[in-house]
């Protein structure tokens, strides 16, 4: 058909349309892909990789050590698996390094470099540690006093993660690592720990830990799910499959939209032609055909673009996406389907706006459409300020922004979207550095905490100190239960009301506690003991604020009765200053330097994602403001020429026709804020499960600034871009233009 | 001379072809003399009109209009010949379609260090009933009126008229015409009409008529009609 040379002419005359349009589809949808896939990677990952290296489903230690073949009749009786597994914790020069004894049925390690240790003086370490120190094969580590040599790397399923206590909340590859010798080498470490790893076969866990308790005394109890070495993995990969379908699944949609009104108002703008091709005998048919190759081009050519984007950036996004975890083997790459799914839907949306609008258009007298006056009974807002006396500069701008009210909104929408991730991206940086300040403060004014590894009723060491035991809520989730005096000098406790309260009232839940149990003042709750399984039913006294642990705080007396430990021992000390507890009496040391330290390295490795959801905020503010100002133009074309002809300067008619969409730049703005906020706030809370802290959004400032200020360039960019069209309009357009 | 066009060439190439839209075409013109310049589809009637306008540059010539001299300005300075010294008059109206009547003429008052009278010029084109209508809420007539108003509103000292009654019946481009004459004759407003309709230079003080670019006749008109008689 002789019309459709037109596509070539029309994509020529329309070339910066098309290139936003296609960009604009492929950004947000190459951004809905990238994270798609790096989920699903990592689930693909974690599906192969934890079955088949027998990922443990408990590890538990015991008061008393339970006999070899004690643990091969438990096995049989409960029809599990259950292996000891004995390990060493050794630190030189700061560094410590948790030594396995080998396992053959549960947590089996997979080498990823290099070969296993074969000689006594050899050893294979966490691969995490290896590539962040750069430790190479060949290379010689010293452990203790004596020095091996590296052979190879692994990698084992319960610590993709790489948390050196479970209770720690951000992973430590730079002095810790694990490693594996010889049995020969390992026997020679001296003194050891033991645990036990199980993997259930039946929904049999209760009667089993009752039976270990009674017989052995269950000194620590970690379940799987309760695991943060290993839940992490598939909670990393939830989190990018919730972020593509949830929130980003948000932006190709709204991309779409903006593009749809894009076409719908260009094919508006060529009622004339279409008038004219309905008065030569072309039918509607022909002409809604017609009409839809014109918009799928963007589609085809930005899903096109998104498929080559998305198959060249999979893998490397994906391993980008891993920076916390051991290097794990994932595979990011796209699928056939879904690349082609990626092109079908923008297109296919494309075309229905097309055919949508030239069918309304096709509805309309032909007499109507050859005059242009297709949509003249929609006066929209033209008719507004027709008597006043304001300067018709502000008349005319006000009748543009009412009269083409999908126009205004594709510039609202591009500021506000612009902004928004802006903010929102900026906000994550500063809502996680202000949350761990507040935290701190909130949680007290001591700056040493330790977690000792016995219970005592002695303190040669000072501080003050506190009873922490790990409960079980309902649904088996944990809980911390912290027993301390009342006169505690660095526990200050408030509730939300920001209201001193008297832990000797009862039992006083974190506001984090309440929100992720759905729990709050007056409840009855039951708590369970890990260890014992007892059951205990306490009634909520209030809820402090803090938001940094998920944690139940009573007095001592009640901490020891709902633990099942004695009344008057302590196993945890808090401090302002360093307590100089010897290692071997500590099993946990934690401070707030080292908390905020996390916070920072957390921030650095966030740095990646966050400048990407920067750019791609850039990118669709320029191209949505881009689009609607190069849409107004096109509309104001013979205005313009008009205005040239009447001896109007080009900067002024900048200013009359450019400046008509200066108002929706501080109302994107306004609107971005709180929508900033209350996503931010929706998005912190479903993470705050795993994280364990539930961060609170707040943007500083200067970020405020700064993304204000991104958002006002980008919009003056995109104006400057189409500037160059409005100087291109030629004047004698007004001589053979026909008007109304 | 009000306007002197001295040897004007305007060339396209169409392929190896060179075509004149104007071949060295030469014509003086008197202040507040109305001129018609006749000519068929293609003879260059618009691209005179341009280089009288300033919307265009000539190749070859000269131009000088009222003093100043056109050729060879820059952009900004042409800007300013037109902003003070030219009005426009299209076939099509060009009113700019989200104003008022009133407020279109504003555009152009707004230019203007010393504008006319709105209520004078509004009266004077009989449509300050009008004045808060959209062109689309004006008959062809009415809106050509409005476009006569917006280019006086400025009282130019050229008022140039491209095919001003093409897209108008008998009544209104009488009406118009009795309109552009009243402003030629009340403000000594020289006028430029350009047309392909032979029945309009008979309200003409001189007569060009143009063919293939050139300008092949000249002459003043001894028997002027009124607007009014015009035989449409």
């Amino acid at each position: 058909m002789k019309l459709n040379k037109r596509y070539v002419r029309g994509i020529r005359d329309n070339l910066s349309f098309y290139i936003a349009a296609s960009v604009l589809t492929m950004v947000t949808l190459v951004l809905f892909f990238l994270f798609n896939i790096a989920g699903n990677a990592i689930l693909n990952f974690s599906e192969d990789f934890f079955p088949a290296h027998k990922l443990e489903d408990a590890h538990f230690s015991t008061y008393m050590p339970i006999p070899d073949e004690e643990i091969d009749k438990l096995a049989e009786e409960y029809n599990l698996t259950l292996e000891a597994q004995r390990y060493v914790n050794i630190e030189t020069d700061g560094v410590t390094v948790r030594v396995f004894e080998r396992t053959e049925q549960v947590d089996l390690y997979e080498i990823t470099a290099g070969e296993d240790a074969s000689a006594n003086n050899e050893i294979i370490i966490s691969e995490g540690y290896a590539q962040n120190k750069g430790v190479e094969m060949g290379n010689s580590l010293k452990i203790g006093d004596k020095s091996y040599t590296v052979t190879g790397c692994f990698q084992r399923p319960d610590y993709l993660y790489m948390l050196e206590n479970t209770d720690d909340s951000y992973k430590n590859i730079t002095t810790f690592y694990l490693a594996y010798m010889t049995d020969e080498a390992f026997a020679k470490l001296g003194e050891t720990s033991c645990q036990y790893l199980v993997i259930y076969h039946e929904d049999n866990s209760t009667a089993f830990r009752k039976a270990v308790h009674e017989s052995y005394y269950m000194q620590h109890y970690s379940s799987a799910e309760e695991n943060l070495r290993i839940t992490m993995v598939d909670t990393q990969a939830q989190m990018f499959v919730i972020m593509a379908y949830i929130i980003l699944c948000v932006l190709p949609l709204i991309a779409v939209a903006l593009v749809c009104i894009i076409i719908g108002r260009k094919i508006k703008s060529e009622q004339k032609l279409i008038g004219t091709l309905s008065a030569l005998g072309y039918k509607k048919g022909i002409l809604m055909r017609h009409y839809a190759g014109f918009a799928a081009i963007p589609g085809v050519a930005g899903g096109i673009l998104c498929a080559a984007a998305a198959y060249l950036f999979a893998q490397p996004y994906s391993e980008l996406g891993l920076q916390d975890y051991e290097p794990m083997r994932v595979t990011g790459s796209l699928k056939p389907f879904d690349a082609l799914l990626g092109i079908l839907v923008p297109t296919a949306l494309y075309v229905i706006a097309a055919l949508l609008s030239v069918g309304r258009l096709l509805k309309k007298d032909t007499i109507l459409l050859l005059s242009g006056n297709a949509d003249a009974d929609k006066q929209g807002g033209r008719r507004i300020f027709a008597g006043n006396k304001m300067s018709f500069r502000l008349k005319y701008a006000v009748r543009q922004v009412l009269g083409s009210p999908a126009r205004s909104f594709v510039v609202i929408l591009g500021v506000f979207l612009g902004c928004f991730i802006m903010l929102f991206s900026f906000g994550i940086f500063d809502s996680i550095e202000n949350t761990a300040d507040v935290s701190s403060e909130n949680a007290g004014s001591y700056e040493y905490q330790y977690v000792l590894s016995e219970l005592t009723a002695e303190n040669p060491y000072g501080g003050a100190e506190m009873l922490v035991f790990s409960m079980e809520n309902e649904n088996g989730g944990a809980v911390t239960l912290i027993g301390t005096d009342e006169d505690n000098p660095y526990l200050n406790f408030r509730d939300r009301d920001g209201n001193n309260v008297n832990i000797q009232n009862g039992y006083y839940i974190t506001s984090l506690a309440a929100m992720l149990n759905d729990w709050d003042e007056g409840d009855e709750i039951k708590l369970y003991n890990p260890l014992t399984l007892e059951k205990h039913e306490i009634v909520i006294a209030g809820v402090l604020q803090n938001d940094a642990q998920r944690a139940v705080y009573t007095t001592e007396e009640r901490a020891a009765e709902l633990s099942g430990l004695e009344t008057g021992m302590h196993n945890a000390l808090i401090s302002d200053t360093a307590l100089g507890i010897s290692s071997d009496k500590v099993a946990q040391e934690s401070s707030k330097s080292a908390l905020r330290e996390q916070v920072q390295t957390m921030k650095t490795q966030m740095g990646f994602m966050v400048y990407l959801l920067i750019a791609i905020g850039v990118i669709i503010c320029i191209a949505s403001v881009y689009v609607a100002v190069n849409m107004l133009v096109t509309e104001n074309r013979a205005n313009i020429s008009m205005l040239k002809v009447l001896g109007y300067r080009d900067k002024q008619i900048d200013r009359i026709v450019l400046s008509v969409n200066h108002i929706f730049l501080p109302i994107g703005i306004l609107l971005s804020i709180p929508a900033a906020h209350v996503v931010g706030s929706y998005f912190f809370r479903m993470f705050a499960d795993y994280a364990g802290i539930l961060v609170t959004v707040w943007i500083s400032p200067l970020n405020y600034v700064l993304a204000v200020t991104l958002t006002a360039v980008c919009y003056a960019a995109s104006l400057l871009l189409v500037r160059r069209k409005v100087k291109k309009v030629d004047m004698i357009e007004s001589l053979k233009d026909n008007r109304e | 001379m009000f306007i002197d066009l001295k040897k004007a060439v305007k060339k396209y190439s169409d392929g190896d072809e060179t075509v004149f839209a104007l071949d060295h075409a030469s014509f003086e013109l008197e202040e507040g003399k109305l001129c018609v310049i006749l000519g068929p589809s293609g003879s260059g009637k618009s691209t005179l009109l341009n280089m009288l306008g300033g919307l265009d540059t000539m190749d070859e010539g000269e131009l000088t209009v009222a003093g100043r001299r056109v050729t060879g300005l820059s952009v900004d300075k042409r800007t300013d010949y037109r902003r003070e010294d030219v009005g426009f008059v299209f076939q099509f109206y060009n009113l700019i379609p989200d104003l008022t009547a009133e407020e279109n003429i504003e555009v152009v008052a707004d230019l203007t260090k010393t504008p006319l009278d709105m209520e004078a010029v509004l009266t004077a084109l009989d449509i300050a009933k009008y004045r808060r209508r959209f062109p689309k809420e004006l008959s062809g007539g009415q809106q050509q009126r409005v476009a006569i108003a917006r280019a006086m509103i400025k009282n130019p000292k050229l008022l140039l008229c491209d095919e001003l009654t093409g897209a108008l019946d008998t009544r209104s481009s009488r009406s118009v015409l009795k309109f552009v004459e009243c402003v030629n004759r009340q403000f000594g407003t020289t006028v430029v009409i350009i047309t392909h309709n032979e029945a309009i230079s008979g309200m003409a003080d001189c007569v060009i008529r143009l063919k293939d670019g050139q300008i092949f006749e000249t002459y003043k008109n001894e028997r002027k009609i009124p607007a009014e008689d015009l035989v449409l």
